[in-house]
């Protein structure tokens, strides 16, 4: 497989390290095979100018190997890659193990940087397009994963690449995006996304009654059974799971410690907030009277019905960044919406049942709920 | 308490279960005497997870003793052992700034130590920042806020 230069060798190989003889005894194999090319003393595979095959295979193996959980060693891991990059410097999956290395490194700036380098060399690849912007998300640079994302949404779209990401419905930005927000302190935005994952699941539930007449016209039975199956655990996605988990988090943070300016404030209380409190205080204050005039201004205007390049009616939204969403004064009513699906379709969730735990004992309903319940049995 | 109830029967070993488990007891104590009968008898009928008799503080020694090797129950008991005794905050917050040094600390473990002094605004984080970046040079997240914020 090395002397074919197979990318995927690691990855058909990663599930024997269960076995710690074998997770010892592959990497020894692949460093013999290192240094038999080295020597030379046998025939080279034939490469036909491919310098992907042989000895950068090798190295990008043994990267592989030092990255891979089970058997880290980030700092041999990223010699083992830069040797398969000397050999090959135009290779997108070398450059992108390169990336996630420095991920494991906990250094989401420098991953980012040289997950770019490999979406460069190919700039038509999908998949590359998605993992750069992934590794700006996670470094909290969202305008550039926006950026690189709108190289692949339709450019005629009202209200840019975002939009466009909106109504395709592409749950893993907006997770990734909310949780950037949240990791920034900008809670009104993270809740925004959350909260637009949860209206997506509900536009799911809604579809589904066009399919109930249109599976019957066409017979497809067995699809429609299927389908009425799928419905009934529609809300124990991971999707909705995970946005539903931060979503909490952040309205228990907003319990908790009320925004001082009501919106996309640091949720964080560090000593150079405590100087600076009163300043943003009246700042914000400010801020907010503004936002309501204009609010005001824009009544008639709001939720207006606009077109796009094809003709087709959108709303627009009226709380872009989710200003109204952490200005809220029922927090924890607001993380019942998220926590009742997350506890009736993932029951077997211990995180969600430490959520709820969590929302009720902050709500003092600790007799209720399992009062009610007791006595239903 | 259903979903503590849940929780525990899920994973009775889970380090936040524990730490839930002592806040729910405070919490009844305290509101107690405001419940209807009828619901406090439900809830001392159906809330088993402690010992009948014993201190909470010896329930949760009990618990650092016997988990003492995993650095993310010993997060969670000196967490209820502050709780318990708030005015142990200091020693808390060293014990937790030490677990920096144990050889078998992973990077996540590092991270949640960090999160855990910073919600408490603790003197130790930045000595356990300095300790940290030692053990992981190239992580972002122990690096000093004032070297962050200039390198932002």
């Amino acid at each position: 497989m090395l002397d074919k230069g197979v990318p995927s060798t690691f990855a058909n190989l990663k599930h024997l390290y269960t076995d710690t003889s074998k997770l010892t005894t592959l990497p020894k194999l692949v460093e013999v095979y290192i240094e038999r090319l080295a020597t030379s003393t046998v025939e080279l595979p034939k490469q036909n100018g491919d310098t992907s095959k042989g000895a950068s295979a090798a190295f990008y193996f043994l990267a592989q190997h030092y990255n891979y959980y089970l058997s880290r060693d980030l700092d041999k891991a990223i010699e083992y890659i830069d040797k398969a990059l000397e050999l090959e410097p135009n290779s997108v999956d070398f450059h992108m193990t390169k990336a996630r290395i420095w991920k494991h490194y906990g250094d989401p700036k420098k991953a980012s940087e040289i997950m770019e380098q490999a979406r460069v060399l190919d700039t038509r690849d999908r998949h590359i397009n998605t993992k750069a912007a992934k590794y700006f998300l996670r470094n909290d640079d969202n305008e550039a994963a926006i950026k690189i994302l709108g190289l692949f949404t339709r450019p005629e779209t009202v209200g840019g690449a975002l939009a466009d990401l909106h109504d395709m419905q592409c749950m893993w930005f907006l997770t990734e995006d909310g949780k950037s927000y949240a990791r920034q302190g900008k809670l009104g935005l993270a809740l925004k996304r959350f909260t637009t994952i949860y209206n997506i699941f509900d536009v799911w539930q809604e579809d589904q009654f066009d399919f109930h007449s249109f599976s019957l016209r066409k017979g497809q039975i067995r699809a429609y059974v299927e389908m009425i199956r799928w419905e009934d655990r529609l809300r124990d996605h991971p999707f909705f799971s995970g946005a539903a988990l931060s979503a909490i988090e952040l309205y228990l943070k907003i319990h908790d410690k009320p925004l001082s300016n009501g919106m996309n404030g640091t949720g964080e209380d560090t000593p150079e907030d405590a100087v600076e409190r009163k300043k943003a205080a009246k700042k914000a204050r400010k801020e907010a009277q503004k936002a309501e005039r204009e609010a005001l201004a824009k009544k008639n205007e709001a939720n207006k019905v606009v077109k796009d390049a094809d003709g087709e009616t959108k709303k627009k939204d009226d709380d872009p960044d989710g200003v109204k969403l952490a200005a809220t004064t029922e927090p924890l009513t607001d993380a019942m919406k998220f926590l009742n699906p997350l506890l009736q379709f993932s029951p077997k969730s211990i995180d969600a049942q430490i959520a709820g735990f969590e929302v009720y004992i902050r709500r003092s309903k600790f007799s209720n709920n399992c009062f009610l319940n007791i006595t239903k049995l | 308490m259903k979903c503590l109830l849940a929780a525990a029967a899920l994973d009775n070993e889970h380090p936040k279960v524990h730490e839930q488990i002592v806040r729910f007891k405070l919490a009844i104590d305290e509101d107690g005497k405001a419940l209807p009968a009828q619901s406090a008898e439900v809830i001392k009928s159906e809330f088993t997870l402690l010992p009948s008799s014993g201190k909470l503080s010896d329930f949760n020694e009990d618990y650092l003793s016997k988990r003492k090797d995993s650095v993310k129950h010993t997060l969670s008991a000196l967490t209820v052992r502050r709780l318990l005794s708030p005015a142990s905050t200091s020693d808390v917050e060293k014990s937790v700034a030490e677990l920096i040094k144990k050889p078998s600390i992973t990077f996540e473990e590092a991270k949640d130590g960090l999160k855990l002094l910073e919600s408490w605004k603790s003197g130790e984080v930045e000595s356990y920042r300095s300790s940290a970046s030692s053990k992981w040079p190239k992580a972002q997240i122990f690096e000093s806020k004032d070297i962050s914020l200039a390198v932002r």
